[in-house]
């Protein structure tokens, strides 16, 4: 403090030197992210922000996405571009943690300034939806959920259908296809397990019984009490409704304790190479999961998985979601063209005018989806099958909504 | 009842990683008085070292099994010569210690986390496969493994710390320090071999839970905290305490949910804990909670 107050006494640019760093300082706070903004409103890159785990339990997932989204980026920008300007993101670490999930957010959104962030996770999404409607920021959503997300506001937008979405297919799934009677849940303690909780309702309505309905806390050590008391009831199938890491360890506790003839239900986050890895190909062989989107086979979906082989030199994982991610690029190509063509500016507020007035968006990978009343997009169902250490597509639901 | 009988048994299991962790801070503990609560990243890197041998140098599991005991033991010992010697010798109090533990404990998981990745690691599957069924309970050969090892590990200890003069040594500050010193004992000579053995204690258990459910950085902090509620359980200082506390809470854990949602777990574990820190502090066996050197 002493050697502050004998600068300011000894120096006497110091004062000018002040106003100076302060001028800058405002400069820089009003600046958009990249470029300068035009008259328009519109301007030299579009930049936006991206929220995703890149350490972490679930980083080898979220880093993934974050290499597909690049991939998207550079496609559109060879091509020429959004209306002839570059896109453009800033990568944050979310660590899936709420917390952090903010704290990444709020830098994305008040240092550099993004109108939209692209976020995943239950909990995470949740957790910035409310801050997203505060500071009229778009928050796109790809990859949760949790049906909380729903209602979270109207600046959260999700290009990937939730857990409302799906689950009530996977149920008649169960029912019709593997004539299941009697399911068992286990599901994680918290957003993310949430939509069990539509699996049971719609199992219940129509015509099955859940057998158990047990939870277990985040990074549990150990499922033996959730594995014993699901065992006792001698379910024909079990819902296992957790994360990445942790699904494919509760598979395993199952198939060691003798469960590995009853088939496991899931959705996407299962289907992963370490499902295999850790599980092995015999337990794996029974798990059926969703995806949320027609089959994953087209020549495009190939091409960027070769790529994504001959650059990492291994699988990606989670195709469906690192698809997702990709495909969630084309959605803010789509929304900043809308306001390019209606000269609005690249803000928060005009880019909820886009999807809202839009609804329909087509992607290269994973299709067609159309946003519903609350903004959270609805789009065809397959039930997967892993089948000798594959994912496979088995069934598809063509008409999906909540 | 069937059910009861298997959460029970999946109970001692899971109580039996606990008292493996426990047992390391317990010695620790009673033996030096230092809150040592850098022995979770201990349990951590070891856990570490094992996913670099086996997974990524491809060594056999047991050789790679093995060198988990010395690296351990050089990272208890690296402690306290590096760290904790240092500041005791400047007259540190020994909630100074405690608070350096948790730092030395965040360093080595960021650490480990900047060389390995924050990302989980597992052993693979198939290192040790299949159950056995004794009438309608099941027990994988993996966790009668670390039961076993449990309880070979605590008698093992057991008979060391009775039959050896190191032991004797140990027991002796344990007891009473000035008068230990009285008699010869050469305290910070037995403060090192303490950490070596309270660390090469937490090895096998590392190795148990690498292969069982795999590793992120911050599983040791987690198992620890388990660990050190079953110390309190079971009582400061004692070596058949630490083993009953972490059975019983491992098995109160799986037991409370027969009848409730298993999302009540965590709550029953740290709930055991604040009856036994009310009405009885001095847990099974042990010395009394206020009479601990913090």
């Amino acid at each position: 403090m002493r050697a502050l107050q004998s600068l300011i006494r000894r120096s006497p640019g110091f004062y000018a030197s002040l106003a100076a760093l302060a001028m800058l300082a405002a400069a820089a706070s009003a600046a958009p992210a990249e470029g300068g903004t035009a008259a328009t409103g519109q301007p030299d890159t579009y930049t936006f922000g991206l929220a995703l785990p890149q350490t972490g339990n679930d980083a080898p997932y979220g880093k993934d996405q974050t290499t597909w989204t690049g991939y998207a980026i550079e496609e559109i920008n060879k091509a020429g571009g959004v209306g002839g300007k570059k896109l453009a993101m800033i990568v944050e670490d979310s660590q899936s943690d709420p917390k952090r999930g903010i704290a990444a957010f709020r830098k994305l959104t008040s240092i550099d300034k993004v109108p939209l962030v692209i976020t995943a996770w239950s909990s995470v999404v949740v957790a910035i939806a409310p801050i997203a409607e505060r500071e009229k920021v778009v928050e796109l959503s790809v990859g949760a959920t949790s049906p909380k997300i729903r209602t979270a506001g109207k600046f959260t937008v999700s290009s990937y259908p939730l857990g409302d979405v799906d689950m009530p297919f996977l149920a008649r799934f169960a029912l019709e296809e593997l004539k299941l009677k009697k399911v068992a849940v286990i599901y994680i303690n918290n957003d993310t397990g949430t939509p069990s909780r539509v699996f049971i309702n719609a199992f219940k309505k129509d015509g099955g019984a859940i057998a158990a309905d047990e939870a277990h806390e985040p990074g549990a050590l150990d499922y033996s009490a959730q594995v014993a008391k699901i065992k006792a009831t001698n379910p024909d199938g079990i819902l296992i409704y957790s994360l990445t890491n942790e699904s494919p360890r509760i598979a395993k506790q199952f198939c060691d304790a003798g469960l590995n003839k009853i088939p496991f239900l899931s959705y996407q986050a299962i289907s992963n190479p370490e499902l295999i890895k850790q599980a092995g190909i015999e337990c794996s062989n029974n798990v059926y999961y969703t995806v949320k989107s027609p089959p994953l086979t087209g020549a495009k979906v190939r091409e960027v998985e070769q790529r994504f082989r001959k650059e990492a030199g291994r699988d990606v994982n989670g195709l469906d979601g690192a698809a997702q991610l990709y495909d969630a690029v084309y959605f803010i190509k789509a929304i900043i063209e809308y306001t390019q063509k209606n000269n609005l500016p690249y803000t928060g507020e005009s880019l909820k005018k886009a999807y809202e007035s839009i609804k329909t968006f087509d992607r290269p990978l994973t299709g067609t989806i159309v946003l519903d009343h609350d903004n959270m997009a609805v789009a065809p169902i397959t039930v997967y099958k892993t089948t000798n250490g594959k994912f496979e597509p088995f069934k598809t639901y063509k008409q999906a909504g909540p | 009842m069937e059910v009861l009988l298997q959460l029970f048994i999946g109970g001692l299991i899971l109580g039996s990683i606990y008292s493996m962790v426990a047992l390391g801070f317990n010695v620790i503990l009673a033996t030096t008085g230092t809150w040592h609560f850098a022995h979770g990243a201990v349990f951590t890197a070891t856990a570490y070292f094992m996913y670099w041998l086996y997974v990524q140098l491809e060594w056999p599991f047991l050789v790679a099994a093995l060198l988990c005991v010395p690296f351990a033991v050089a990272m208890g010992v690296g402690i306290e010569l590096g760290v904790y010697r240092t500041i005791r010798h400047r007259g540190a109090a020994p909630v100074v210690l405690m608070v350096v533990a948790i730092a030395i404990s965040t360093f080595i998981e960021n650490v480990l986390g900047i060389v390995f990745g924050t990302d989980g690691k597992n052993l693979g599957s198939g290192i040790v496969a299949g159950s056995i069924t004794v009438g309608t309970v099941f027990i994988t050969y993996w966790q009668l493994i670390m039961l076993v090892s449990a309880l070979v590990m605590f008698s093992g200890f057991v008979w060391f710390q009775r039959r050896t003069q190191l032991g004797t040594a140990m027991r002796a500050l344990s007891s009473n320090r000035e008068m230990a010193e009285i008699v010869g004992v050469d305290v910070e000579r037995v403060y090192l071999y303490t950490f070596a053995i309270g660390s090469a204690l937490a090895a096998p258990a590392a190795v148990l839970v690498a292969s069982y459910v795999g590793m992120t950085t911050g599983i040791g902090f987690t198992v620890l905290l388990i660990a050190v509620a079953a110390v309190i359980v079971g009582g400061l200082g004692s070596v058949p305490g630490t083993l009953l506390g972490g059975l019983f809470i491992g098995a109160a854990t799986n037991l409370g949910v027969w009848k409730i949602p298993t999302v009540w777990q965590s709550s029953i574990a740290f709930g055991v804990l604040l009856l036994f820190i009310v009405f009885r502090p001095t847990g099974f066996f042990g010395r009394k909670i206020r009479t601990a050197k913090v």
